[in-house]
């Protein structure tokens, strides 16, 4: 396995190195720091020019992004090119801790109702709870973020308040702190981070619940629970020893996988609650030209994604004694 | 409906005196209130406002001063100015001045030697909010700071400075190596001056105040600033009683998604917002919501590049007329303002823009859709309709089809591009619409003057009539001066080019605004570029918790500067 796992590792290093290169080239593309200046008339060419040269985006691209490269490699993140010189390390570690939060409160959430309702549904085929619970996951999987995101700012910031007749929203639509907090406060940090936990967990408790329905009822069918109830073993006792946790398997490599996919994709999520993460941070250096941060954030994710596959399936080996890596 | 046009009322006489109120936007309504009247002591209470774009950094000279908001959010507020703009962008005196320097009051002086002289006479009652006074060597200081440190962009002017005379802390004596007509702008109008004691003398200052600006000489300090919020409480130290804030706290938050912003004022957790014009502005800022719209510091226009690559035939004025003449330019700016106001702005001059001062005159008034001149001005260059129907051909058999280029995903400019397209298919003039992420048009493209011949684009706006960037002749983008004018539409008039400079060095104001209406006068005959509309700017509110926006709307110092005249209901 210790033999897979590096064989894997190996592989990332020149994909890793074909997504900076790709994203170093679309972000020249997309947008520059200089293509502010362009017309402002209240800078002149050779400000323009000097800017361009103090940033040094008159070197040719190639020069530029080997030297990039080359301070990454040996941990240098560089500078941003709109912060006046700020270093991107600081700037991406404070957007990692507030995303990898949201991660984690989500995906706890997600899996603890994804696999109760998988479950239920499974044990019940056909019923009516079933049913409800596949309408609702369809609906959703096909529900994009942007819309949800709206909806949930408007339900629980404007239309339940002037139902129950409060004048304060009952839950902060966007921030991770109430305006003028000052210092740490678990409660109101708490306030701000249901609204996107509840966006970004709708989908995936529609995909976790499918995931474990599907997974409950193949191994529901398996002649070891059979054997388990011809021993007399109370039902609970299959379902829960037996049942769930055989189920488990593919939905714990699911959620590896979806780890490392979530670190990038809350692009969506965070423009809309004003959530200070990696996805907020990779659309202003995008939108603002600043290749140093839009590298990092690149980097950082793609590593993160490339981890968290290696690790489920390495986890699905550990999980299941039939699966060896050779 | 409460939403109004408030479009500021045009005049460009200086303010008579340093602490005149800001004139009310002409038009204003119930939804525009007029600011109130200065109460004896602070009512107090707390001001949330939702901000859509975030500042990267403070610093107030450097490149991050390329950031509109980091003016509008911070600077406005925290920062004096020699000069300063009222509510309708005319320029004056600020509290830190006596008063305003003038050809009459021996304030400005041409010099016979060519030179220019500027005395500025401070107010001895002027202090930073560190009890410090504000003197002539804080002038010096931002001077040779804006010299000095790395990375400053806007240098324009001040590296005409000669000296800035220290002697007497009361009188700041500037003095410039040849005319320079915007001479209000320096240490004014969008600028402003720093405390020399508050950097020891060191006079690159990029190093400093890029997260925290802890001196003001504006009516607030700044508690904190982070990229969460940002906090300002009443300058106690102001020595202005009329500017003095009534609240205790304002909290500015960013909410850079407009639906997020306006959803916060709606729920109630953001009290004003000043956001960017968004289609279904009327309906999503109606009552009990608040909003004004003023003109903008934007303006947008169809910019002709004479020597496009991409041309496949010689752009002449003639061309450009007709193109002028086939277009109907009040549906333009209703198909792309519509849907945010109700009554758009049409532009009628090419570079300046009818919210300030008197600039900008009615020099495209009479370009609207005429067959007859269409067809006029193309046959008399040698232009030929085989087919009434279809487009024009010209004697190497080409038709008359314009490559049109602009910011790919831009809804507005695109619907733009299929209005006009359809517009002017019974003129026979046809587009070849091709658009590009910003990146590729404005920093690989533009300074190539590879695009076009036709560009959608904004551009800024200021105060002063100052056009020479567009104009001048030695400024179109070639090999020769490395790609590096901004004189984008090649528009190769000697006259028009010394007009520009001409606006620029004569600091008379009665002369100067007889050459821009003459450069006007050209430029609508020439047509280098054919102006269409002016980009409202938005203020909204919930006037149910808020008194006192809508005045400053279409400031160049946004909607938010008259804070301190705004109150808490309740």
């Amino acid at each position: 396995m210790i033999r897979y796992a590096a064989g894997r590792v190996a592989l990332t290093v020149p994909i890793l190195l074909a997504v900076s290169f790709a994203t170093f080239w679309a972000s020249g593309e997309i947008s520059s720091p200089a293509a502010q200046l362009t017309l402002n008339p209240r800078i002149s060419p050779e400000a323009r020019r000097a800017y361009i040269e103090s940033l040094g985006l008159d070197e040719p691209f190639g020069v530029r992004y080997l030297t990039w490269l080359g301070n990454f490699v040996t941990g240098d993140l560089g500078t941003s090119l709109v912060r006046n010189g700020q270093e991107v390390w600081p700037l991406v570690r404070s957007a990692m801790a507030n995303t990898l939060l949201l991660i984690a409160v989500a995906m706890a959430f997600s899996l603890a109702v994804g696999l109760f309702v998988g479950t239920l549904s499974a044990l019940r085929p056909g019923s009516i709870v079933d049913r409800a619970s596949t309408t609702a996951s369809f609906l959703g999987i096909s529900i994009p973020v942007f819309w949800l995101g709206l909806m949930l700012q408007l339900m629980f910031g404007l239309y339940l308040a002037e139902w129950l007749r409060v004048s304060a929203p009952l839950l902060p639509t966007a921030g991770i702190y109430s305006p003028g907090q000052q210092g740490f406060d678990l409660l109101d940090r708490a306030r701000h981070l249901a609204l996107p936990v509840m966006a970004l967990s709708l989908q995936l408790i529609a995909a976790y619940s499918r995931y474990m329905r599907s997974s409950m009822l193949d191994v529901m069918g398996m002649d070891y629970i059979s054997t388990a109830r011809a021993k007399g073993l109370p039902e609970r006792h299959v379902v829960v020893r037996h049942g769930v946790r055989n189920a488990l398997i593919p939905v714990t490599t699911l959620a590896a996988v979806d780890l490392g996919l979530l670190v990038g994709g809350l692009i969506v999520t965070e423009r809309v609650f004003q959530y200070p993460g990696m996805g907020l941070l990779f659309l202003d250096a995008l939108t603002g030209g600043d290749y140093p941060v839009l590298l990092a954030t690149v980097m950082i994710v793609s590593a993160a994604v490339f981890l968290m596959n290696l690790l489920a399936d390495l986890l699905y080996a550990v999980l299941d004694p039939r699966i060896r890596y050779g | 409906m409460a939403a109004l046009i408030a479009v500021a009322a045009c005049g460009g006489s200086e303010s008579d005196s340093a602490t005149d109120p800001p004139a009310t936007t002409a038009g204003s309504t119930d939804a525009a209130p007029e600011p109130a009247e200065p109460e004896v002591g602070r009512p107090g209470g707390e001001i949330v406002l939702a901000v859509e774009q975030w500042p990267e950094c403070l610093n107030p000279i450097t490149s991050c001063n390329n950031a509109t908001w980091l003016s509008w959010s911070v600077l406005v507020h925290v920062r004096p100015r020699l000069m300063e703009f009222d509510a309708n962008n005319n320029i004056g005196a600020s509290p830190v001045l006596v008063e305003a320097p003038t050809v009459d009051n021996g304030g400005a002086v041409l010099n016979a030697d060519g030179t220019l002289t500027i005395t500025y006479r401070l107010n001895p009652e002027a202090r930073w909010s560190d009890g410090t006074p504000i003197t002539s060597t804080d002038v010096w200081f931002t001077w040779r700071a804006i010299i000095d440190t790395e990375g400053v962009l806007n240098t324009i002017g001040y590296d005409l400075i000669t000296d800035v005379g220290h002697d007497d802390p009361h009188t700041a004596v500037v003095t410039l190596s040849e005319p320079y007509a915007p001479w209000r702008e320096l240490f004014g109008g969008l600028d402003g001056i720093l405390p020399a004691h508050a950097f020891d003398g060191e006079t690159d200052i990029s190093g400093h105040w890029n997260d925290s600006i802890p001196i003001s000489g504006g009516p607030w300090l700044q508690e904190s600033w982070s990229q969460e919020q940002h906090i300002l409480v009443p300058n106690e130290n102001y020595w202005v009683p009329e500017r003095m804030p009534r609240v205790d706290r304002v909290v500015m938050v960013p909410r850079e998604d407009t639906d997020t912003e306006i959803v916060a004022l709606q729920t109630g957790e953001a009290m004003a917002a000043f956001p960017q014009p968004f289609p279904g502005a009327k309906e999503r800022l109606a009552p009990p919501l608040a909003f004004v719209a003023g003109a903008g510091t934007f303006i947008e226009g169809l910019w002709i590049n004479q020597i496009a690559p991409d041309r496949y035939f010689e752009i002449t004025k003639n061309v450009r007329q007709a193109l002028a003449y086939a277009l109907d330019r009040e549906r333009i700016a209703d198909v792309a303002l519509g849907p945010i106001i109700d009554d758009p702005v049409v532009l009628q001059c090419a570079g300046w823009n009818p919210a300030f001062g008197e600039w900008c005159a009615d020099d495209f008034a009479g370009y609207r859709q005429d067959m007859d001149a269409v067809e006029r001005l193309l046959t008399a260059d040698g232009w030929t309709r085989p087919d009434p129907e279809g487009l024009w051909v010209n004697s190497d058999g080409v038709e008359l089809v314009l490559q049109w280029n602009t910011v790919a995903g831009n809804k507005r400019r695109e619907d733009v591009q299929a209005l006009v397209t359809e517009m002017t298919k019974p003129f026979g003039i046809g587009f070849q619409i091709i658009n590009y992420d910003p990146g590729e048009l404005f920093q690989n493209r533009l300074p190539a003057m590879n695009f076009g011949p036709v560009a959608l684009f904004a551009n800024s706006t200021t105060p002063d009539p100052t056009v020479t960037a567009h104009y001048d002749i030695d400024g179109i983008p070639s090999e020769e001066n490395g790609f590096s004018g901004q004189n984008f539409t090649a528009y190769a008039s000697q006259r028009a080019s010394d007009l520009a400079f001409a606006i620029d060095a004569e600091i008379d104001e009665t002369a100067r605004l007889e050459i821009v209406r003459e450069l006007g006068a050209l430029l609508a005959e020439d047509v280098p570029w054919i102006p269409l509309y002016v980009l409202p700017n938005l203020l909204a509110w919930n006037p149910e918790v808020l008194e006192g926006p809508g005045v400053w709307v279409s400031s160049v110092y946004g909607g938010f500067y008259d804070l301190y005249d705004w109150t808490v209901i309740g």
